[in-house]
């Protein structure tokens, strides 16, 4: 018995390293550019989500995101009487990108085509885009 | 009373002088500060429902002016098109007060991308050097309805849009374009082109200019020589232009104090009053001179002289201001400002004819010769009233001109035609009349106009609403003359494809029509200038073949008949400068009608008042009545277009005309108690009244014709036709009451008081 605590311990002791730094990058709170469009994304406290662009001061969006999952979340922009749902998958491609693809998309609540290639968030300190 | 009128004159001389100099000076300073605005749409009066749709609509899509910038390339390779339109588009954005400029390097066009699910790609790479010319080709295929009116389908033909700002110096950009277009044009191969609603008024500008640096000076000389020709004195000719001079600064000074904006029918006013404010001269003039001849001294010769014409002198000027000031009645502000500024100048010139002249004359040496001898053109001319007196008093001849003037007035009366776009008015060889012949043809017309729809409740926002509104668009596209149809239709279409793979659905009407600002910049101004912000209004542009034959006005009512039983629930409103264009001419017409029955009605009422005749004052109008019919066909048979400028020609013509008829007929009046009859009356009154008549038309005549040398159509065939109808005013105002007195008779006091 002692035996089996003790590995059990070692073994706890081993891999929380190994947790902590596979739950990091989970978290999306921060500021991303989108590498193709320029856009940046924030995610703020639990679930807030705004679009904006240094390229294009109009381009303005505020929703909520929610993860539905280790490998999807969902997020959701209200602009006026526009509300655009989508759910994208994603990937973990190092400690500050994210390799995301749509797989669902509805506008006003009606299923529309979404793009169907990945596409790459990268974690911005400085807010600047790297185009 | 005239004699104390003279002695004043004379004897306060010097101060009078110094009053008319302070108040040139006053003048001068007040034309300092004048503004020239030839805007177009300016000349229609504000509260109208053609222009009060127009402000409306600019109100509900307001938009900056635009130039559209077209190159015509006949070689090269797409990739050094693209290098070429990205360097122009470089230097033009440099340009002080180009705000944006729009080509094929900055078109974005709908893409199923990004992390919204839709986002603009640009149809071109934004890096420099090459490009995958067939990646970009297929682009620009696939997206047709965006990419049209920047290239064409063989890419020969690149267009640029160039947005000024509100603010900004239209004509220093516009003078900057064309010396960079200049400088382009040299090189092989490439035309380039540029039209724009207000390069119309920056054209209008330049001919005015030229015609006031040009034709200004030319008619001054011309006057000046013809008039020192018949005075034979360079005293008496300052005299008379002195007089038409200060008349002129006054009136302009007036035009400055006022504020009021010159524009270019404006600026024929001194052609005009230089030719009619020295008739009266002439006639004052050559009476006094030979009252001279006879002995009298200066005091005494002008005061017979003003004894004897001041009256007709004061009754021909009122004629004339009235022809003038008629257009006081008109809609168009242009005319209407020309009517009663040159009436106002016409009344200045008899009274600085009156007031100068024995100021003037007073400065003239004691001793006066005149020339006895006929010159050689007066027996040319004694030759000519032969020949008229012949024809008019003793043949049947004049029977055989009835027919063929009834055949010549109706034909062209119905050859007659109206035309108010200002673009065509512009010579063939200017830039801007060259670029609309080439849009025309490539990109199917320069004649534009809007159909504005305001949903009476609620949003335009559901797919029924775009429904109805592509069967609207489908229904505009089959009328005749129409060359293409702009609307946010197509942008709705593709995100519709892109999303939905349908032509219309909800999530494309929901995206487009989304007043937040999701998808940028490029999306929200392509969506601005199709639907309001509050999304209740949506327009639809429509752009016509630059066809005289394409009515735009009547495609108009179909819209709106087809709008009002297939739109329910929706306001209408069509409006843009092509309805104005042909909407003009419906109020031309208004204002020549008004114009010409308030200048026959005042004319008439002077002629009664002042002969106290009916039958002299219809003696006097039925000529006038004849040479206006005849003007106005003759426009028909010229091929000359009735517009803002030339519907001044029959004024003129009346204005000038019956001052012919009332010498005339005053000159009748005095003649026949001498003589035992009516027809040697007649012929001594042509005799002695024909060549100061015919002369003054001659001086008038000419004067006008110096416009023909205006690079502006419209007062070219306004001089053109000016210098013709004042021969033809000598001949109906000679011709017509000759024949009237001698069928109908005029009843005449003799000196005794008898009836002859």
């Amino acid at each position: 018995m002692k035996h089996v605590v003790f590995v059990a311990t070692l073994f706890a002791l081993v891999a929380m390293p190994f947790a902590q730094t596979k739950s990091a990058p989970c978290d999306f709170s921060g500021i991303w550019h989108t590498e193709d469009e320029g856009m940046i994304l924030t995610f703020t406290a639990k679930d807030s989500l705004f679009v904006t662009s240094p390229s294009d001061e109009t381009i303005k969006g505020k929703g909520t995101y929610a993860k539905t999952s280790d490998s999807t979340f969902t997020a959701t922009i209200k602009n006026d009487d526009l509300t655009i749902k989508m759910t994208y998958l994603y990937r973990w491609k190092g400690v500050d990108t994210v390799s995301a693809k749509a797989i669902l998309f509805t506008i006003n609540d009606e299923s529309v085509e979404q793009p169907q290639e990945w596409m790459n968030m990268v974690r911005s300190s400085d807010r600047k885009p790297k185009r | 009373m005239t004699q104390r009128f003279i002695h004043f004159l004379i004897s306060r001389r010097r101060t009078l002088l110094a009053i008319i100099i302070v108040s040139l000076l006053a003048s001068i300073y007040y034309i300092t500060t004048i503004r020239v605005d030839n805007d177009t749409l300016k000349a229609i009066p504000p509260d109208i429902k053609l222009r009060v749709d127009y402000e409306k609509l600019k109100k509900d899509f307001p938009a900056p002016f635009n130039i559209l910038f077209l190159a015509d390339f006949e070689q090269g390779s797409l990739t050094e098109k693209i290098d070429s339109l990205r360097s122009w588009s470089k230097r033009f954005r440099s340009i002080a007060g180009v705000g944006n400029v729009t080509d094929l390097t900055t078109l974005q066009v709908p893409a199923k991308s990004g992390f919204l699910g839709i986002s603009g790609r640009y149809a071109v790479p934004q890096q420099e050097g090459p490009v995958n010319e067939e990646s970009v080709r297929s682009l620009i295929a696939g997206n047709r309805e965006f990419s049209s009116i920047f290239i064409s389908p063989d890419e020969r033909f690149l267009g640029m849009i160039i947005a000024l700002e509100w603010s900004a110096d239209r004509t220093m950009i516009l003078d900057t374009l064309l010396a960079d277009m200049k400088r382009l044009d040299a090189r092989p191969g490439l035309t380039t082109y540029l039209t724009s609603e207000a390069a119309v008024s920056y054209f209008i500008d330049k001919a005015m200019k030229r015609n006031f640096v040009i034709l200004l000076p030319i008619c001054f000389l011309i006057i000046f020589l013809l008039l020192y020709r018949v005075l034979r004195s360079l005293l008496y000719t300052c005299a008379s232009l002195c007089a038409v001079a200060l008349a002129l600064a006054w009136t302009f000074g007036l035009f400055g104090f006022l504020k009021i904006p010159f524009s270019i029918v404006i600026s024929i006013v001194p052609v005009i009053i230089f030719p009619i404010g020295v008739a009266d001269a002439i006639h004052l003039l050559r009476t006094y001179s030979a009252r001279r001849s006879q002995r009298e001294n200066i005091a005494d010769a002008l005061t017979s002289t003003y004894r004897e014409l001041l009256t007709p002198c004061l009754l021909t000027s009122l004629t004339t201001f009235a022809g003038f000031a008629s257009f006081a009645f008109s809609n168009i502000s242009w005319n209407r400002t020309f009517g009663l500024f040159t009436g106002i100048a016409v009344l200045l010139c008899y009274v600085f004819n009156i007031t100068l002249l024995p100021i003037f004359l007073s400065f003239e040496k004691r001793t006066f010769t005149v020339f006895q001898v006929p010159s050689h053109e007066e027996q040319i001319a004694g030759r000519f009233w032969d020949v008229f007196i012949n024809f008019t008093i003793h043949s049947k001849r004049w029977l055989f001109m009835v027919p063929v003037l009834a055949a010549l007035l109706v034909t062209g009366f119905m050859r007659s035609r109206i035309e108010n776009n200002f673009m065509m008015m512009l010579p063939e060889k200017n830039p801007l009349r060259q670029s609309d012949a080439f849009i025309s043809e490539h990109f199917g017309g320069t004649r534009f106009f809007s159909v504005a729809l305001h949903k009476r409740s609620g949003k335009i926002d559901s797919v029924q609403d775009w429904e109805r509104m592509d069967s609207l668009v489908t229904f505009i596209r089959s009328r005749h003359g129409v060359g293409n149809v702009s609307s946010l239709l197509p942008l709705i279409g593709s995100v519709s494809r892109i999303l939905s793979r349908h032509d219309l659905s909800a999530a494309a009407v929901a995206v487009v029509s989304s007043t937040g600002g999701v998808f940028g910049k490029a999306f929200g101004n392509a969506v601005s200038g199709f639907i309001s912000p509050d999304r209740t209004s949506t327009r639809i542009q429509i752009t016509c073949k630059s066809d005289p034959s394409v009515k735009t006005l009547d495609i108009a009512r179909e819209i709106e008949a087809y709008a009002t039983a297939h739109m329910d629930g929706y306001d209408i409103l069509t409006s843009g400068p092509a309805i104005i264009s042909d909407g003009m001419s419906a109020i031309l017409v208004n204002t020549i009608i008004v114009s010409l029955i308030t200048t026959m009605i005042p004319v008439f009422l002077s002629l009664l008042i002042f002969f106290r005749s009916p039958r002299i004052a219809l003696y006097c109008t039925v000529p006038i009545v004849l040479l206006t019919a005849f003007v106005y066909s003759m426009l028909g048979l010229c091929n000359i277009t009735v517009n803002m400028i030339t519907a001044i020609i029959m004024n003129v013509c009346i204005g000038i005309g019956i001052d012919y008829a009332i010498h005339f007929i005053s000159g009748y009046r005095f003649i026949r108690p001498d003589l035992p009859d009516t027809e040697s009356a007649l012929v001594m009154t042509i005799r002695q009244k024909g060549p100061p008549i015919m002369f003054n038309a001659v001086v008038v005549g000419i004067g006008f014709c110096v416009l023909v040398f205006s690079n502006f159509t419209p007062i070219r065939d306004f001089g053109l036709m000016v210098f013709i109808s004042m021969f033809v005013a000598v001949f109906f105002c000679m011709f017509i009451p000759t024949l009237l007195i001698n069928k109908l008779g005029l009843q005449v006091r003799t000196r005794t008081g008898e009836k002859a």
